[in-house]
């Protein structure tokens, strides 16, 4: 499981061309943008990169990131990349080879020390000791601390991974967190989304392969490429949010008409991905395309953030105890004010009246 | 919770909350005071008492001719951002969409593009109002930190909703949550000071139309 | 048609001209001293009609090449000598879309640690169809 062979001799004992390194750079430097001319250095780096080798922990999770990255539409271009990596362990995958799979992890992890990248789907529970997800008798928490001491760098993909998700949402039972608060300073790269659009993931691997570098990254850990800006500022529907054009059911003559879904409660002016550019399933469409807003997936806490209906300039929560409250509390001040002024005044023109007596 | 989030919940919830009680607290406390009676008989041709009160709100809109001269300035300008501030506030969609959810009342907005011009109008117009506050003597002499707060916390909303609107500065989430907690601000201010004149100027012009009416001033 | 229409047209026709511009730019650039330029169509925000619009007029030359490694590409060079188009597809939809100024695009020219390895291979062809050709004169 040791990987020497370099990806441009293994592509050749596949009887490919290196045309293959260049087709395949040029599609990476078109989904992460990168400056022109850079798919050629892209491939240079491809061809004399070593294969990589990958375990991939799944923890609480649905699989449904798996299923994203494993279901990408191209049976030939984006998948390329399983050429480029070696998936030396996949959890899910594995699942039935049971203790031999946890084997292939342990000799991966020795073969590769230092250069094995970790790619980790779902959050970690940490109440009680770890005790609410398991694989092989081992918790989650010792098998990632475990996996992560010799790894090069950790790859959280989809939302539980990087922001805690779904097992996180209040009232997170099983006190599940993010992997960026247990990586322990290991290099980290977010890929949120729920599940995150596998070019993004293919990418990013790419990128790591290429130039031995992690790509730039927002405040959040998220490759700028993909998550550089908002679904807003890149969806089609805008025009119709700056005319003032909305959809105010799912089923009126605005919804038909394709107009903007904010008022339906679309997180696309404050959610960061490339759903609206790259869209899914080998870019048919994507949630807003098909009539749906945004719900924000590739966000923090995109679960508690008051209903995926609740448009975006409302505010969160009921308020309405409070607001009934401050009025019987401000009615109550105000007449406690006008009838102290009154007794006040009776009280003066009581005095001035004694003065005249 | 993000700044956005806390924007949005809590802080939103406290502004709308200390808005309520202190103009509550405010009104009620003026209104429930014993009704002002004049008990010297009303002049010849004095209207009654609401059509006065009417005359007095919507008779001194339009300043006196002997006003126009020297304050044409501070006349013009202030209906420029008066209106402008009104326009962004119930014309631009995000706004009805939030009143909606306050009041359950929605009605038509205007193109962005077009709210946006009017924002952008309506801060130079602040600006100018502040410049002339701090240029002219007189009105120097009067302000006090009360008119500085009220202008600030009325400019703050406006230039981080352009902002906002135009994602300068920061990140849109970010410009969002200082959008909504200046008007947080602006929510806490309102019944305490100055701000309040857009709700008691209605009875204090309307008190002082009857009061001069029924003396037989001319309007 | 409507003024709307109109205004969108026009809207169209402002972004494949700044493209055409940008192209333009290349080609001189191309032309003056042979260093290659590429353009990525993909992070441009272009519209299914302005690739049409594109396509229209910068339309066919001289030279169409297909090439078949790892799914399809499409290589042709425009009615502009100099200006080619490489288009690479995933599943029949265009996953690249690339316009490349340049006496050829890189990826229809082999690659000289290829030709090392087709070296190789065809000395080793050649060698078994000589032996086949010793033996069945053998027999």
């Amino acid at each position: 499981m040791k990987h020497d062979e370099t990806l441009d001799a293994l592509i050749e004992r596949r009887g490919v061309s290196r045309r293959a390194f260049l087709k395949y750079a040029s599609y990476v430097a078109t989904l992460m943008a990168l400056p022109p001319g850079s798919a050629a250095a892209l491939a240079e780096g491809l061809a004399k990169a070593k294969r990589q080798s990958v375990i991939w922990l799944s923890f609480q999770e649905c699989t449904g990131c798996t299923e994203s990255i494993t279901r990408s539409s191209s049976p030939t271009l984006e998948n390329l990349i399983f050429n480029f990596i070696s998936l030396d362990y996949h959890h899910t995958l594995m699942a039935v080879s049971g203790e031999a799979a946890e084997r292939a992890r342990v000799e991966a992890m020795q073969a590769n020390k230092g250069k094995y990248i970790v790619v980790v789907d779902g959050a970690v529970p940490t109440k009680d000791g770890g005790v609410y997800s398991t694989i092989a008798g081992v918790s989650n928490l010792q098998m990632l601390e475990e996996t992560l001491r010799d790894a090069y760098a950790v790859v959280a993909v989809g939302t539980c991974a990087a922001f805690g998700g779904i097992p996180k949402a209040d009232p997170n039972p099983t006190g599940a967190v993010a992997i960026s608060e247990l990586s322990g300073g290991k290099p980290l790269i977010n890929i949120p989304g729920c599940p995150p659009i596998p070019e993004a993931m293919t990418g990013v691997l790419s990128y790591v392969l290429s130039f031995g570098k992690l790509p730039e990254l927002d405040h959040f850990g998220r490759p700028k490429a993909f998550y550089g800006e908002t679904i807003h500022d890149r969806c089609y529907r805008r025009p119709f949010y700056e005319r003032g054009l909305f959809a105010d059911g799912f089923d009126d003559e605005g919804a038909r008409q394709g107009y903007c879904l904010y008022k339906l409660g679309c997180k696309g002016p404050t959610t960061y991905n490339a759903c609206a550019t790259l869209k899914w399933n080998g870019g048919v469409s994507f949630p807003i395309q098909s009539g749906h807003g945004c719900l924000g997936c590739s966000e923090p806490d995109f679960w508690d953030r008051g209903g995926f209906y609740r448009p975006l300039p409302t505010p969160l929560g009921a308020m309405g105890p409070a607001l009934a409250g401050a009025a019987i509390a401000g009615a109550a001040l105000g007449i406690g004010a006008a009838v102290a002024a009154r007794s006040h005044r009776n009280g003066a023109s009581a005095t001035t009246g004694k003065d005249k007596e | 919770m993000d700044l956005l989030a806390f924007a949005r919940g809590p802080a939103l919830t406290f502004a709308l909350a200390v808005f309520v009680l202190g103009s509550l607290w405010r009104l009620i406390g003026i209104l429930a005071l014993p009704p002002w009676r004049d008990l010297s008989p009303a002049r010849e041709g004095a209207p009654p008492d609401w059509l006065a009160a009417l005359q007095g709100i919507f008779g001194k809109m339009i300043p006196h001719k002997t006003f126009l001269k020297g304050g044409m300035f501070a006349i013009v300008n202030g209906y420029v951002f008066h209106i402008g501030l009104a326009i962004c506030v119930f014309a631009f969609a995000p706004h009805i969409l939030f009143l909606k959810s306050l009041f359950g009342l929605s009605w038509p907005g205007l193109p962005n593009g077009l709210v946006f011009a009017v924002g952008a109008l309506t801060a130079g117009s602040l600006l100018a109002a502040l410049a002339y506050r701090l240029t002219s003597p007189v009105l120097k002499l009067i302000s006090r930190g009360d008119d500085y707060v009220s202008w600030l916390l009325t400019f703050l909303p406006v230039i981080t909703g352009l902002a906002a609107a135009s994602h300068i500065g920061a990140r849109y989430e970010t410009l969002l949550a200082l959008h909504v907690l200046s008007i947080c601000a602006f929510l806490i201010w309102f019944p305490f000071g100055k701000l309040m004149h857009a709700v008691l100027f209605v009875f204090s012009r309307g008190a002082t139309g009857i009061r001069f009416r029924h003396r037989g001033a001319q309007l | 048609m409507t003024s709307a229409c109109l205004a969108q047209q026009a809207q169209n026709d402002a972004m494949v001209d700044a493209l055409l511009r940008e192209i333009l730019v290349g080609l001189k650039h191309f032309a003056a001293t042979g260093d290659s330029v590429s353009i990525d169509l993909g992070g441009l925000p272009m519209s299914g009609r302005d690739r049409a619009a594109l396509d229209v007029f910068l339309d066919a030359g001289e030279v169409r090449a297909t090439i078949e490694t790892v799914g399809r590409s499409e290589v042709w060079e425009t009615r502009f000598s100099g200006v080619w188009r490489v288009r690479h597809f995933a599943d029949d939809q265009i996953a690249v879309d690339l316009i490349e100024i340049a006496a050829c695009p890189k990826i229809l020219s082999a690659d000289q640690r290829d030709a090392q390895g087709s070296a190789r291979r065809l000395e080793e062809a050649l060698d078994e169809k000589i032996a086949k050709t010793e033996i069945s004169h053998e027999t």
